[in-house]
């Protein structure tokens, strides 16, 4: 039933080691040989960048960085990161503008957007590692499914990478129905819709279909508060529905319960088996898809590596320590994100701490980096994001 | 007894908070008829302020300590504090805020007309403080007092049981024993809303301390009618004029301003202004002002950042030092990773993740107004040096862009007796302005000293009448004549 599709790459001499490896199809795939080809697809990755962006000549240029001296995937962290936020205020292309398919922009937690400009291998690519992770969880169906889409309706010209993302997950399974917890007032707003979204869950049910439930955890939590304050549940779905949150909490932070209690709570409401609710992480700046293993780890594929960085040093750390979160990746051709500095804090573990058998490390977020509040008495940034002159 | 509520001036149990609290309608009631001595508050303030400095009131020390501070910073906060409860302090802040020592006293506004006005308080005044500074509850409290109103804490965990214990010493010094009946303090976790409702349901008026959210959240907690007096955070920055800007007395002492205390005060420069346009200037002048950074930050010993804090001085560092590369920006670092230099050849201002991190940025004179203007209601503190000839428009330009408070490098901490606090006197935001107007009664009175009915004061009953000879034969006091 999967048809994996075949993508082309922009160049495919310059970035032969590129094509290999995300032409490797599990997900979770590791050995010695991965990881030797992770490395030389790295070498062309930045060579690639090297030679088609100033700014990205000049930031390895000026840390002294040198491509020669690569020799393992431990000599790639000393390739010099960009930090997420700085995609938010900078635009910068390793492609001519006419090979630009799309442009994405981050949700925006705090008031900024991030720009992304993606190629068309790079869209491409990134969608197919997420087909790839369905295929491997056994997620592609043929059976049509319902589905509540916690994210925006979407509109002419929405850029939002979390609502494109969203979008795309619906193709999974035949759609019967689409339901967006964030329905355009047809006029270029958005508004959360609970009483649309109890209705819906409560006509779902009566189809018998599966449900897939996608998006920001966030509005489904207040879903299903208010299904339980309206005395409308539980409801029994399907037991081959699904769960997949992705996006965070948003604004809604200071009402963020954690996960395990949010899957309760889906399981006690909705009936759908705690195994098939996950989590998944991911970003405008970064697009390798994190998707939780069945006992709820996000897992690093087989087409990026990730490290966990001191706070104080940005020093590699060792499992267990929590820091900020880095990752790299080849695949990007269309902008310099292949080293990116993450704006989240996070706990690397090792692969045999988690039961699932993937033979790859896992990682636990633990909170946004360097947003402190209210320490002192002196404005603070993340008061300010708004208002900032940049 | 765990010492954490004070309920009318007295020690009140955990277990006694609720029923304390559901009494307190009644008790304010009857209480917002009794009038505010002022004498009564400058005794028990000489008092304390005489046991501190005498170092008998240990506990102050102890909660301190506990609350993080070495004994070296404990004392100086208690220096702090004790400077305030000076008695001439007080009067000169009541002179300078309300106009006189008196001024619930009507008065007349000019003896051309039959119209008195006066200063009274808002009646009560809930202070909710952040836990960000030991100083503010006690010093917020003193000045709600000052005002003459019935004021109740809401004290932050964070901040130990010390402005508790420090009222409850200021209480104890009160031989009237009238004070008591206008302080309250309680520690009441934010979670535990039926309990702090009963609180906010009495305000007449809300001292909020802290940062947009919190403001924000105690705004919808509030009654409707409360005067919300809003004490939010701040930004404040230092301008050096191209005339200073190899001045070494005077880059030493912004650099000092720099690495004491951590930038942690509002008034702590985040940003150094260069009066210049010229980016290779900016540059050169950086790098010389990281000698002077590296000298002075030897020479105080460093905090080091929590995780967090850590996180967002090294994420900004990440984000300059790419800036590099588009020349943009440039990081300028110490070896020890003591403190960092951000040049940034955008003048716009922006904040510091503080432990001695400094923005660079050019900024001429004629910019400076349309520059800050984003920041514009955030702006205190103007560190500024300059010569006598570029100080009127360089201080016109900044008071024009926001800028609340001018002061020397080297001193943005101090303040004196009487200063305006964020643009505002703290006594005329605790008070109302009142007016009495009855023309065909007042004919014959100058102020409503006058119609008092008070017994003379204790102290002044038993103080013999000075003679015409006693008067003439008085020692001329120096110290009298200089303060008139």
């Amino acid at each position: 039933m999967y048809n994996r599709s075949i993508v082309q790459i922009p160049d495919e001499h310059c970035l032969k080691k590129v094509n290999e490896l995300c032409n490797i199809s599990n997900p979770y795939q590791s050995t010695a040989k991965t990881d030797e080809l992770f490395k030389d697809a790295m070498k062309e990755t930045i060579l690639w960048h090297y030679t088609r962006n100033g700014f990205y000549k000049t930031l390895l240029d000026n840390n002294r960085f040198n491509i020669n001296s690569i020799n393992s995937i431990e000599d790639l962290y000393s390739l010099p990161m960009i930090h997420a936020n700085f995609f938010k205020t900078h635009t910068t292309a390793s492609i001519p503008i006419e090979d630009i398919e799309i442009t994405l922009t981050s949700s925006g937690t705090t008031g900024q957007k991030s720009q992304m400009f993606f190629d068309h291998w790079s869209m491409a690519a990134g969608r197919r590692m997420v087909d790839d992770v369905y295929e491997y969880n056994n997620w592609y169906s043929k059976t049509p499914a319902n589905y509540i889409v916690s994210n925006y309706e979407p509109i002419e010209g929405l850029t939002r990478g979390t609502a494109n993302t969203s979008k795309y997950l619906t193709k999974y399974a035949p759609a019967n129905e689409i339901f967006y917890l964030l329905r355009s007032t047809g006029t270029n707003k958005h508004e959360f819709d609970p009483f649309g979204a109890v209705e819906a869950l409560r006509r779902f049910e009566k189809d018998k279909l599966p449900i897939r439930i996608i998006g920001f955890p966030s509005f489904v939590y207040f879903v299903i508060q208010r299904l339980v304050e309206m005395k409308k549940s539980p409801l029994k779905f399907h037991p081959d529905s699904l769960v997949l949150f992705a996006g965070g909490w948003k604004g809604y932070a200071d009402q963020q319960i954690p996960k395990n209690n949010l899957y309760e709570m889906v399981h006690k409401n909705l009936g759908i088996p705690i195994k098939r609710c996950r989590d998944a992480y991911g970003a405008v700046e970064h697009s390798v898809p994190y998707i939780e293993c069945e006992q709820h780890h996000l897992h690093i594929p087989v087409w990026s590596r990730s490290v966990i960085r001191d706070v104080y040093t940005l020093k590699k750390l060792a499992y267990d320590k929590p820091g900020f979160l880095s990752f790299i990746t080849p695949y990007i051709t269309s902008v310099p994100a292949i080293s990116v500095l993450m704006g989240d804090m996070a706990i690397m573990h090792p692969p045999e701490s988690c039961d699932c058998g993937k033979s790859t490390p896992w990682f636990d977020i633990i909170g946004r980096a360097g947003i402190s509040k209210n320490k002192s008495c002196a404005v603070s940034a993340s008061e300010l994001l708004k208002k900032e002159d940049i | 007894m765990e010492k954490l509520h004070l309920f009318r001036g007295k020690w009140i149990s955990e277990a006694n908070l609720e029923k304390s609290l559901k009494e307190l309608p009644e008790i304010l009631k009857t209480d917002l008829s009794v009038k505010f001595d002022i004498n009564s508050l400058f005794n028990a303030a000489s008092g304390l302020e005489k046991k501190i400095k005498s170092g008998k009131v240990p506990e102050l020390n102890k909660s301190l300590v506990n609350y993080g501070q070495t004994e070296v910073e404990a004392t100086e906060t208690l220096n702090i504090i004790s400077r305030f409860l000076n008695i001439d302090f007080l009067k000169t802040k009541y002179t300078r805020e309300l106009g006189s020592t008196e001024p619930t006293v009507l008065k007349r506004i000019s003896f051309k007309v039959d119209i008195f006005e006066a200063w009274a308080p808002l009646g009560v005044l809930l202070h909710i403080v952040a836990g960000n500074a030991p100083t503010v509850a006690p010093l917020s409290m003193l000045e709600g007092m000052m005002s003459g109103n019935i004021n109740i804490l809401k004290n932050s965990s964070k901040n130990s049981n010390f402005p508790q214990l420090f009222l409850k010493a200021l209480v104890d010094e009160d031989k009237s024993k009238t004070l008591k009946k206008f302080v309250y303090a309680f520690q009441i976790s934010s979670k535990h809303k039926e309990l702090l409702s009963l609180l906010y349901s009495h305000a007449n008026g809300i001292a909020a301390w802290g940062g947009e959210e919190s403001i924000e959240s105690i705004k919808s907690d509030a009654p409707k009618n409360a005067r919300i007096i809003e004490w939010g955070h701040k930004i404040s920055f230092s301008y050096l004029a191209n005339s200073q800007k190899n001045n070494k007395d005077i880059l030493q002492k912004i650099a000092w301003d720099i690495c004491i205390i951590e930038q942690q005060a509002c008034s702590s420069p985040q940003c150094l202004y260069i009066e210049t346009d010229d980016k290779e200037e900016l540059v050169s002048f950086a790098n010389e002002f990281a000698t002077i950074l590296t000298k002075v930050s030897k020479e105080i010993v460093p905090k080091t950042p929590n995780l967090q804090e850590a996180a967002e001085i090294t994420t900004i560092a990440s984000l300059v030092k790419t800036g590099e590369a588009l020349s943009e920006s440039k990081l300028i670092e110490d070896k020890n990773n003591s403190w960092r230099i951000l040049v940034d050849y955008k003048s716009g201002l922006r904040p510091s993740p503080l432990y001695r991190t400094i923005w660079i940025k050019a900024l001429p004179v004629n910019q400076i107004v349309k520059t800050l203007e984003p920041l514009r209601t955030y702006l205190q503190t103007a560190s500024l040096f300059c010569n006598i000839n570029e100080l009127a428009s360089i201080s016109e330009a900044l008071i024009q862009a926001g800028v609340t408070r001018i002061m020397s490098p080297g001193s943005v901490l101090d303040d004196y007796s009487g200063q305006p606090h964020d643009g505002v006197y703290a006594l005329q935001r605790y008070s109302r302005r009142v007016s009495l107007k009855l023309p065909g009664i007042t004919n014959n009175i100058s102020d409503f000293t006058e119609l008092s009915t008070n017994t003379i004061p204790d102290e002044i009953k038993n103080h013999p009448v000075t003679t015409k000879e006693d008067f003439l034969n008085r020692e001329i006091d120096d110290n009298l004549i200089f303060s008139l």
